[in-house]
């Protein structure tokens, strides 16, 4: 019993060894049990993302460069169409520094829209090829048109139209979705309500 | 309750708060009323302006179709525009006209609406003769007994909510009797300086009590009533009389009047009904759900005129009021009149260079223009030139807006996060039930406009929640562009694999002895496949065709050998003629060769001819007569010379050589005829059969492109796409075949060159 | 039964860990700009006290007594605290991966919170019995949580309040928290 002897000498390791190794074996079965399968974030990233799948932060749309920032592999600004606004929303969701957007991108560009000349279009389906949500309607050789709400504006039909007929217009203000303006501080005449009292 | 009537009315001057007392819900402002402006007048004669302006879309909804063209002379009340399809679910509301005249334009002109935009406009000039079309709907005075009834007369008759939402009638009632146990009618008209309702109910009390008996009727109602506030004793007194005599003409259900405290928004919904019944309307839902129906009095009017005379809506009764007129009054307005023609014989104080407000001062909006039509929701053009505002101050969080708010909302929460531009979190907070009624914004004593912040936030919101929408479904059509490239991609692969496979076949298949059998056997696999895939009739014609030919070729051998030389040296004249012709003499000497060389095969060789004929067949002309003749010639030459070279037949390299040599032979013969290079012939037939080929080649690879291109563009179809797919193959068959035959030809061409000038070296040293 | 009720209050109220005793600043300055993610960093807090607080009442009790092992304490239970932090953080992240996200690094900060160890050692320096300290754990952990959400509430509204320009952020929540300490003073004498 010479070991006994011994290992009594040391029991505060033995015991502190035995500890860890519980612990060891709980967390290694917590880790088994909770193994998390697929990437969540990737789908909270990608529902925050404009999907316009215009491919301008150089993944083939909006779902790779989601699951590219769910893995780490990608930097929060480079999602043009969404502007620091959604760069804003992947840092929080990713607990990543935020990024100024490049330079390059204009600020507030209002939500456009593609459109096709149709006394120029010579049906060459190139356009249809490049829309990345089909938005555009036609046959070979015939005239094509796009349906408008369901363009995402994303700009990849423009550049392959080999006679240029097609051009990127601000969307059209209707009743339908006109906007009241924000009050500015001080600009905005006095609220209506007042002028119930009449003057003295 | 007169008591405490009594002691607010007392303690109001020190503790304006006390007349909260005399209500039941909670919040709401006494502005001062200015009601005196336009009632102290009567009601002032018709007037037809110079021009009137009837907008297509309607204050919710889609637009209109108009039915009228330009230059066209219509009378009152006659249909200018209505729904192009299913107006229940467009919510369009017909246009009628409001008096005669011509439509001098259909164009854009700004609305009444705060936003300023152009729509198109039906402008009508009238003629001031003033002719109507007498019963327009076409009633018969009776009382629709079920809602459907009556339902289908208000599509028709144009009527929408004229208390200002302006959401279409028809659409607004229950679909089944016995849903709606009381009828509301609201005569509170609680905003300041606002008094057609009341000179309505003072004129035409009658016509509204009947307008509520037939909805009531046709919709099942147990009870009527009338909620009216206490500010209008001469319409109280008027309206209970009509009561009387209404009830006094006919038993009905009961009807009363309830007089309403004096309060700002005593006319809403959701404060009325609950003043009225003792009801809290849901947050969110719809007051029918609850067996509740609230109708404006003008609105109910207008019910009656279009059941008992068969009217549609075209007039309503418009307040022209304001601190810059002088006399203020109330007219019976033409739908379109411009408000600047009304609002010029009310005496302006000072010319009007301000914007017009249409409604109310508390809920009204500024004109972007003073020449806009009045609406079928107009109900005040209001003229209150414009005062030094007060300078915003920042919130106090004094708690002033959320005692006003009559919908317990949080006003100030609300406006501090629409200010952070956190919307969702005012979504949160039930800005969705905030009526606009401006009581924060009146009570506020830094003025801040909260209901300008407020409309900003439902705006945006509305604008997020579409965005949300619309990203929702670019997401799903692109997850289905990337579905449909995936399986189309594997589609193609597929079908490559099996054409791969079965040039494999094809290639094994060739590998046996007889090469001519083999080819032949292709060819009647190919034959039957396309018998399988197509109709039986088109091999059958080909085949029959063939046998044409055969027979014509026979005939012109036996007839035809005399003019044999001229014909040729005719068709000699032109290199590609004779190209033709040595490549057509090539395969039928090929053929003939086969036939010579393996008689046990004899139908297979005869369906190899008509394949080969098959092409040639058609283009058959005098020419080809001639060239056929020469064919003919050929294969007598090639079968002498294949019974006479029995080695050739041994293997199947070495078999395609003998029709080579024959040919060769033929070219020579032809060669001394025209007196030209037989080498230089063989070069420009191989480059035509190259050409050929390579055409051919071309043409299949456009029809295959046009195919998927056309995949493409029918992809959504992916059920039929195969069928699609398998119609568009069978069409491009004939080229195909064509193509693979010409190609073959020009591959036989080549090997035939090699094999040509191995075996003249042969033939030279054994003939050495 | 009294006397839980009183240890609750206590630590929940009077003597609240992160108010009076100053411990756990960590996470309430870092994560209470959310009242979202205050919630769960307070209810994963949570479940690590009372869990910790428990395990190292056993291992103190039932190992380290036992064989005359007290200098080991600190460092046993920090090896507890550590080891439950690790399976809360699992659970976390397969359960809501999105509040794994927005707690971020300082879910595994909560490892080196003070006041999860500081529960530990009070629990043993003031000879708390088993279901004591449990309720001690609870009690520090609840008022913990509470004093999370009430500050990234306050702090929510102070995003869109006009605050002047030099007390902007850091230093308005942090008088935010001073103004807060100050009136849970006004619990002192409570129990």
């Amino acid at each position: 019993m010479q070991w006994m002897d011994w290992l009594l000498e040391f029991e505060a390791i033995v015991i502190f060894l035995g500890l860890a190794l519980a612990f060891g074996l709980a967390l290694g079965f917590a880790a088994v049990r909770f193994k998390v399968e697929g990437n969540p974030v990737a789908e909270q990233i990608d529902r925050e993302l404009p999907q316009t799948q215009c491919g301008q932060c150089g993944f083939p749309g909006c779902k790779p460069y989601a699951e590219a920032l769910a893995n780490g592999e990608s930097e929060v600004n480079l999602c043009v169409p969404g502007g620091t606004e959604v760069m804003i929303k992947i840092a929080e969701i990713t607990g990543r520094e935020e990024k100024p957007m490049d330079d390059s991108v204009d600020e507030e560009k209002p939500p456009m829209t593609a459109w096709i000349d149709e006394d120029l279009c010579i049906g060459c389906v190139l356009c249809i090829k490049a829309c990345p949500v089909d938005a555009i309607l036609g046959a070979t050789k015939m005239m094509h048109t796009v349906i408008q709400q369901e363009c995402t504006g994303c700009d990849l039909c423009a550049p392959v139209c080999p006679v240029d007929c097609i051009e990127m217009k601000p969307k059209q203000v209707t009743l339908k979705n006109w906007q009241w303006p924000e009050p500015q501080m001080q600009l905005e005449p006095k609220p209506l309500a007042e002028l119930a009292e009449p003057a003295k | 309750m007169s008591f405490l009537t009594t002691i607010a009315n007392k303690i109001a001057p020190i503790y304006p708060m006390a007349k909260r007392w005399l209500y039941k819900f909670h919040g709401g402002v006494f502005p001062k009323y200015n009601k005196s402006l336009s009632t102290r007048n009567p009601i002032y004669p018709p007037l037809i302006p110079n021009v009137l302006i009837l907008p297509l879309p309607q204050a919710i909804g889609e637009k209109a179709e108009p039915l009228v063209k330009v230059g066209e002379h219509v009378l009152k009340n006659q249909l200018l525009a209505q729904a192009d399809a299913d107006a229940n679910r467009k919510l369009v509301v017909p246009i009628h006209a409001p008096t005669s005249g011509t439509i001098a334009a259909i164009e854009a002109r700004t609305l009444p609406h705060a936003s300023g935009l152009q729509e198109l406009c039906l402008i009508l000039q009238p003629d001031q003769q003033d002719q109507a079309i007498d019963n327009a709907l076409k009633v018969d005075g009776t009382w629709p007994e079920e809602p459907q009834a009556l339902k289908d007369l208000l599509v028709h008759s144009g009527i929408i909510g004229m208390g200002g939402a302006g959401f279409p009638t028809y659409a607004k009632l229950p679909k089944q009797k016995g849903k709606i146990h009381t009828l509301v009618i609201n005569g509170a008209e609680c905003e300041p300086f606002i008094s057609c309702d009341d000179l309505l109910m003072q004129t035409q009390a009658k016509s509204i009590w009947h307008g509520a008996q037939i909805t009531a009727q046709a919709l099942g109602c147990q009870k009527i009533l009338c909620g009216i506030e206490t500010n209008k004793p001469k319409a109280i007194g008027l309206m209970q009389k009509a009561l009387d005599a209404v009830q006094k003409e006919a038993k009905s259900l009961p009807m009363e009047i309830h007089q309403v405290a004096t309060v700002y928004p005593m006319g809403g919904q959701k404060q009325l009904v609950f003043e009225v019944t003792g009801i809290e309307l849901e947050s969110g839902g719809h007051a029918i759900d609850q067996g509740l129906l609230m109708m404006n009095v003008a609105t109910l009017a207008a019910i009656h005129r279009a059941v008992e005379f068969g009217e549609p809506l075209t007039s309503r009764l418009v307040t022209v009021s304001g601190e810059g007129l002088q006399e203020g009054f109330n007219i019976d307005a033409l739908i379109g009149t411009p408000f600047n023609e009304l609002t010029a014989i009310a005496r302006p104080k000072s010319p009007i260079d301000y914007p017009l407000i249409m409604g109310g001062p508390m809920m009204g909006v500024r004109m972007p223009d003073n020449h806009v039509p009045v609406l079928k929701t107009t109900n005040c053009i209001l003229a209150n030139p414009p005062e030094p505002r007060e300078m915003q101050m920042p919130c106090i969080r004094c708690g002033e807006c959320m005692d006003a708010c009559p919908v317990n909302l949080l006003p100030q929460q609300m406006y501090w996060h629409a200010q952070g531009h956190e919307y969702e979190k005012v979504e949160k907070l039930n800005i969705k039930d905030c009526i606009e009624c401006g009581c924060c914004s009146y009570v506020c004593p830094s003025h801040i406009p909260l209901v300008q912040y407020y409309r900003h936030a439902k705006s945006e919101i509305k604008a997020l929640n579409a965005d949300k929408e619309a990203k929702e479904i670019a997401k799903q059509r692109h997850e289905f562009r990337l579905e449909r490239i995936e399986r189309e991609k594997a589609e193609r692969e597929a079908r490559l694999k099996a054409k791969k496979q079965a040039v494999k076949k094809q290639a094994s298949a060739a590998k046996t002895p007889s090469a001519a059998a083999s080819a032949a056997k292709a060819a009647a696999a190919k034959a039957k496949a396309a018998s399988a895939k197509g109709n039986d009739n088109k091999p059958l014609s080909a085949r029959e065709k063939a046998i044409q030919a055969a027979q014509k070729a026979a005939a012109n051998k036996q007839g035809q050998t005399d003019n044999d030389k001229k014909t040729k040296g005719q068709s000699i004249a032109t290199a590609k003629d004779k190209a033709i012709a040595a490549a057509a003499a090539k395969k039928r000497a090929q053929a003939a060769a086969a036939k010579q060389a393996n008689a046990t095969n004899n139908e297979l060789s005869t369906q190899t001819e008509k394949t080969v004929a098959e092409p040639d067949s058609q283009p058959m002309n005098a020419r080809e007569k001639a060239i056929a003749a020469a064919k003919k010639r050929a294969q007598d030459a090639a079968a002498k010379k294949a019974q006479s070279n029995p080695k050739t037949e041994t293997t199947a390299e070495q078999q395609k050589a003998p029709p080579q040599v024959e040919d060769s032979q033929t070219t020579d013969l032809s060669a001394n005829d025209q007196q030209t290079s037989p080498a230089l012939e063989k070069e420009q037939a191989r480059k035509q059969a190259v050409a050929k080929a390579r055409e051919a080649a071309a043409a299949r690879k456009k029809t295959q492109q046009a195919k998927a291109q056309e995949s493409i563009t029918e992809a959504p179809e992916n059920a039929s796409d195969n069928e699609a797919s398998t119609g568009i193959k069978a069409k491009p068959a004939d080229a195909r075949q064509k193509a693979i035959a010409a190609a073959k030809a020009a591959a036989a061409k080549r090997a035939a060159n090699k094999a040509n000038s191995a075996n003249a070296q042969k033939q030279k040293d054994s003939t050495e | 039964m009294q006397d839980y009720f009183l240890i609750l209050i206590s630590t929940v109220l009077v003597n609240n860990f992160v108010l009076v005793k100053f411990l756990g600043l960590c996470p309430f300055m870092g994560v209470s700009k959310k009242t979202d993610a205050a919630l769960g960093m307070g209810l994963a807090t949570t479940f690590v006290l009372t869990l910790s607080s428990v395990l190292s009442y056993l291992i103190y009790n039932y190992l380290l007594l036992p064989f005359g092992l007290e200098f080991l304490q600190t460092i046993a239970f920090i090896l507890a605290i550590a080891a439950v932090v690790g399976f809360t953080e699992m659970a976390i992240h397969k359960t809501s991966p999105v509040l794994y996200q927005v707690l971020g690094i300082y879910l595994p900060l909560i490892t080196t919170n003070c006041a999860v160890l500081g529960v530990a050692l009070l629990n043993v320096g003031e000879q708390n019995n088993f279901i004591e300290s449990a309720f001690f754990g609870m009690g520090a952990a609840i008022g913990f949580t509470m004093v999370m959400v009430m500050f990234a509430s306050i702090r929510e509204r102070l995003d869109v309040a006009d605050v002047p320009g030099p007390f902007k952020g850091a230093p308005i929540a942090l008088i935010t928290a001073g103004l807060m300490s100050m009136a849970f003073m006004g619990f002192g004498g409570l129990a």
